[in-house]
């Protein structure tokens, strides 16, 4: 059985100009274990739809308008408080892009991640902040014992992270949802990041959500790929066959977009046009403007995510 | 939300426009001459021929009102208006320039700041002798020092932008970018704290007068008419009353112009 | 071999800081020749763009020279400063902040034009900014907008046209791209190219991504905590790297190809912060092959053939082995 089953989920933002579909008709599955990466551009609806699988979001004005999120077969959704603070925290750990808006800077590390246990675990005083030091060691903070009477300010960026990862991890989640987890740090410190996270991932056996708009983390931690463009799941697949056979044009153009390391062209390919507005969506497919393969149907319906072979799902008009 | 808001708005902007319609058109408007004394009528309540009543000179209190408006309302605007144009230069200088200037302006307004206004406003009108100029003189120097760090602080937020720096790198002198740049940016806080202040001069003007140290009489201004009231406010409370209600009115007003200003001078608001 | 349009040497930025000061820029040392890309690359921190900002003296130097098309910038006076501004521009990586909020597209980038009074009537003015904006690819009809209105790749369009405007020499782009959307972010880059190839400008190119270094810098000088520490052709330098610093950072580039998945030279610790750079080599902490004399002594920038300059004291390209 999946660890996590989402289901036609369709977010709605309630605006003064009008309804915005921030996340529209989304399914996807992670089994444990598992990664599963969610890639888009500004707007897409990756990290609304993030928010959702621990009703983060901010309501209002947004609200979970219809669909399912199956987490260890229970209806997030539908759960009540309670029981909703349970899983948040305890069985689902969140890691978000800012490590230093994301910690209290009033407390010491090790104060923060010990009140992270003792709230799901009841634990004593003395044995929250050994499992403060302890996960501070798992996330490879050199000297955990000095670290955790160390305030967030007193840390670097790098290690501030390995805090928030440390933290998200106290409980031992079944699954970790990180929000652009490397977006903020200097390129050597996100290696250590992600080094970090394949590392764990082996060790505990966490699934992982990771949020992101690089493709380059994509490619380097995760095992699946939601390609998301404007609320819309556009591509779903395995991720050496997403970046070796790219079905979407969206996606296709996405992937040529991105500067090789290795090697140089004259010019880089990109894709015509911008995101269109959030309130003021094309009919039919949504990546009907930007797209060089759009015919008279992409105008009028919306494509239905269908089976391209390979474990790709694909929802585009040109390949049904 | 929206809708209530903007209403209010357009109140406070139409009644502050209306009563300074009314103070300025007083000469017209009044039925009759503010300072004509007359002892038989003294002391009346609202009647048909006085519709505010008279004071205890038997002076019509509707003329009284309006007239005094001419002089509460002149001295409530022309002072911070005066105050304005001196502390948001002052405070801009401070906050962009840095170093010295901003030590020497921002130990000046700390030092006047660290009076209450009222007080300061006192002791200048005190010193320079009652008076409609040492009013206006006192006011403006008591919210100097208010607009001047409102200014400052603003402006330190503008300097760090990078369209400064765009700026700076286009060619433009720095006097140039203050004018062009700095000050459009920093106009809504200021624009909204003048109406702001301007309601607070005008309880200002109203304090200064009542003790005597602002327009003096028998010329009437609303502080001096509750000064007036005050001897017998058991017997006649009408004057008082009234003068007190056009202040009320008018602080109202402006504090309500103020949330008008605001939404209209944001480009991202207004459209 | 042509005088370089810019010449700077010994470039360095001190900040004084509570008991002693920080060197945030520490020697530094290029050229940039007309119609050249220079990138400069590094972590935050490494001075890259307080090394911009020096260029146009939107942060003046504490040390050292800049000489543009032969005349020594630092020795300017106000005026003539800023008359030599319209030579060198300059774009920012935030298109929501440096674009003034209040003003219309139109007004914006004419500023510099107004500024240097490049225009002869309202006429001409607006004729060269539809000119300018056309050149971005944006259009006539945008001139009455306000920033707000548009997304973040038309604002850095505008921020292009605004630079563009007073026909520069060279432009300085701090960070151009790193604040859009990756396919927006080619068109942008694409443009900077084209914008080149037309009008030969030079650039000088802030950035941490090296990709797209890779992709539009002709030379690249690598930073770290103020100093630099490699600077050579692009080729080269993504070829055979001979710093151990540039090696690391290349290595730890992600790379959109899962089947690439590497073991990459993962290194220990944290960038120091500037306020307390470590003696000697200020990468020595870090540095797999470090040795004593790293601790002790400050490499020098050495040619190590072909104009290829490396600051290491072990001069030639190790591939690091983990």
């Amino acid at each position: 059985m999946s660890l996590l089953e989402v289901t036609d989920l369709a977010v709605h933002l309630f605006t003064n100009r009008g309804v915005v579909r921030a996340v529209d008709g989304v399914s996807f599955s992670l089994d444990a274990g598992r990664s599963l990466g969610i890639v888009g551009e500004s707007g897409c609806g990756k990290t609304m739809t993030a928010l959702s699988l621990m009703r983060l979001i901010p309501e209002p004005p947004a609200r979970i308008v219809s669909g399912s999120i199956r987490f260890d077969g229970e209806d997030v959704v539908t759960m009540s408080s309670p029981r909703l603070r349970a899983l948040r925290g305890n069985q689902i750990g969140m890691i978000y892009q800012d490590p230093m808006t994301s910690l209290n800077p009033v407390f010491t590390v090790g104060e923060q991640i010990a009140e992270a246990v003792r709230l799901h675990r009841h634990d004593t005083r003395n044995a929250a902040w050994a499992r403060a030091v302890e996960v501070l060691r798992l996330v490879g903070i050199p000297d955990p014992d000095r670290v955790a009477s160390a305030y967030p300010h007193q840390l670097s960026g790098g290690m501030r992270q390995r805090v928030v990862i440390g933290m998200a991890l106290a409980c031992d989640p079944k699954l970790l949802v990180a929000d652009e987890p490397t977006t903020a740090l200097d390129v050597t410190i996100q290696a250590q990041i992600l080094e970090l996270l394949r590392r764990l991932q082996g060790e505990l056996g966490t699934g992982i959500i990771l949020i992101t708009h690089d493709l380059g983390v994509i490619a380097d931690l995760v095992d699946d790929v939601v390609v998301m463009y404007a609320g819309k799941l556009v591509e779903h697949a395995p991720v050496r066959r997403l970046f070796a056979a790219p079905r979407h044009p969206y996606t296709q153009g996405l992937l040529r977009s991105v500067p090789s390391l290795e090697t140089r062209e004259h010019r880089l390919l990109t894709i015509d046009g911008t995101v269109p507005p959030a309130h003021a969506m094309p009919n039919g497919c949504r990546f009907n403007p930007r797209c060089a393969l759009v015919r008279d149907i992409c105008h009028e319906q919306e494509p239905p995510l269908v089976d391209a072979g390979g474990g790709t799902q694909v929802a585009c008009w040109a390949l049904t | 939300m929206n809708v209530p808001i903007n209403k209010l708005t357009m109140i406070g902007t139409g009644l502050s426009a209306l009563l300074i319609l009314l103070a300025a058109f007083s000469p017209w408007l009044a039925p009759l001459d503010p300072l004509d004394q007359s002892f038989i009528a003294a002391n009346q309540g609202p009647t048909a021929e006085h519709w505010f009543g008279t004071d205890s000179f038997g002076r019509d209190v509707l003329s009284r009102v309006l007239f005094g408006g001419r002089i509460s309302l002149a001295i409530g605007i022309l002072a911070p208006v005066l105050s304005a144009l001196a502390g948001v230069w002052a405070g801009m200088l401070a906050g962009y320039l840095g170093g010295w200037t901003d030590r020497v302006l921002s130990r000046a307004s700390d030092l006047l700041m660290s009076f209450p206004t009222l007080l300061l406003g006192v002791m200048i009108a005190a010193a320079l002798g009652p008076s409609f100029q040492s009013a206006v003189i006192a006011i403006a120097v008591a919210l100097f020092p208010r607009f001047v760090r409102l200014s400052r602080s603003a402006t330190q937020v503008v300097r760090r932008e990078p369209f400064i720096d765009a700026s700076i790198a286009a060619g433009r002198g720095h006097l140039s970018i203050m004018l062009h740049h700095v000050l459009p940016n920093i106009a809504g806080p200021l624009v909204v704290a003048l109406s702001l202040w301007i309601a607070t001069a005008i309880r200002l003007e109203a304090a200064l007068s009542f003790l005597g140290l602002g327009a003096q009489p028998p010329t009437p201004s609303w502080g001096n008419m509750i000064r007036d009231g005050m001897s017998d406010l058991v017997g006649d409370p009408w004057p008082a009353a009234f003068a007190g209600a056009a202040i009320t009115l008018a602080v109202l007003a402006f504090n309500m112009v103020g949330d008008a200003l605001r939404d209209l001078l944001d480009p991202e608001t207004a459209a | 071999m042509n005088a370089p349009l810019l010449s700077v040497r010994g470039l360095a930025k001190h900040f004084p800081i509570k008991g002693g000061q920080v060197k945030a820029v520490d020697g530094v040392s290029f050229e940039v020749a007309a119609g050249e890309t220079v990138a400069l690359v590094g972590e935050s921190g490494c001075g890259k763009s307080t090394t911009g900002r020096m260029l146009l003296r939107l942060t003046e130097p504490s040390a050292g020279t800049i000489s543009f098309d032969g005349v020594d910038l630092l020795g300017l006076g106000r005026t003539d400063l800023r008359r030599r501004r319209r030579e060198l521009q300059i774009v920012f990586q935030d298109p929501y902040s440096s674009l003034s909020p209040r003003n219309r597209v139109e007004d914006i980038i004419a500023e510099p034009l107004d500024v240097h009074g490049l225009c002869a009537s309202r006429e001409q003015r607006r004729d060269r900014v539809i000119e300018l904006l056309r050149l971005v690819g944006l259009d006539a009809i945008h001139l009455r907008r306000h920033p707000f209105e548009f997304s973040g790749g038309q604002r850095q369009r505008i921020a292009i046209a605004r630079a563009l405007a007073p026909q520069p020499r060279l432009i300085v782009a701090d960070e151009p791209v790193s604040a859009l959307d990756v396919s927006v972010q080619a068109q942008v880059v694409n443009l900077m190219q084209d914008l080149q190839e037309k009008f030969g400008l030079a650039y000088v190119f802030i950035s941490h991504d090296l990709a797209v270094v890779r992709h539009i810098a002709h030379r690249v000088a690598v930073m770290y905590l103020g100093r630099l520490v490699e600077m050579g052709s692009t080729e080269t330098l993504f070829a055979a790297p001979h710093h151990p610093y540039t090696q690391a950072l290349l290595s730890a580039a992600p790379v959109a190809d899962p089947e690439r998945r590497r073991t990459r030279i993962v290194l220990s610790g944290d960038v120091p912060s500037p306020a307390n750079a470590p003696s000697g080599c200020h990468f020595h902490p870090r540095c797999p092959v470090a040795q004593a004399v790293c601790r002790e002594s400050v490499p020098e920038l050495r040619d190590m053939g072909n104009g290829h300059m490396a600051a290491c004291h072990f001069g030639k390209p190790f591939p690091i082995s983990v």
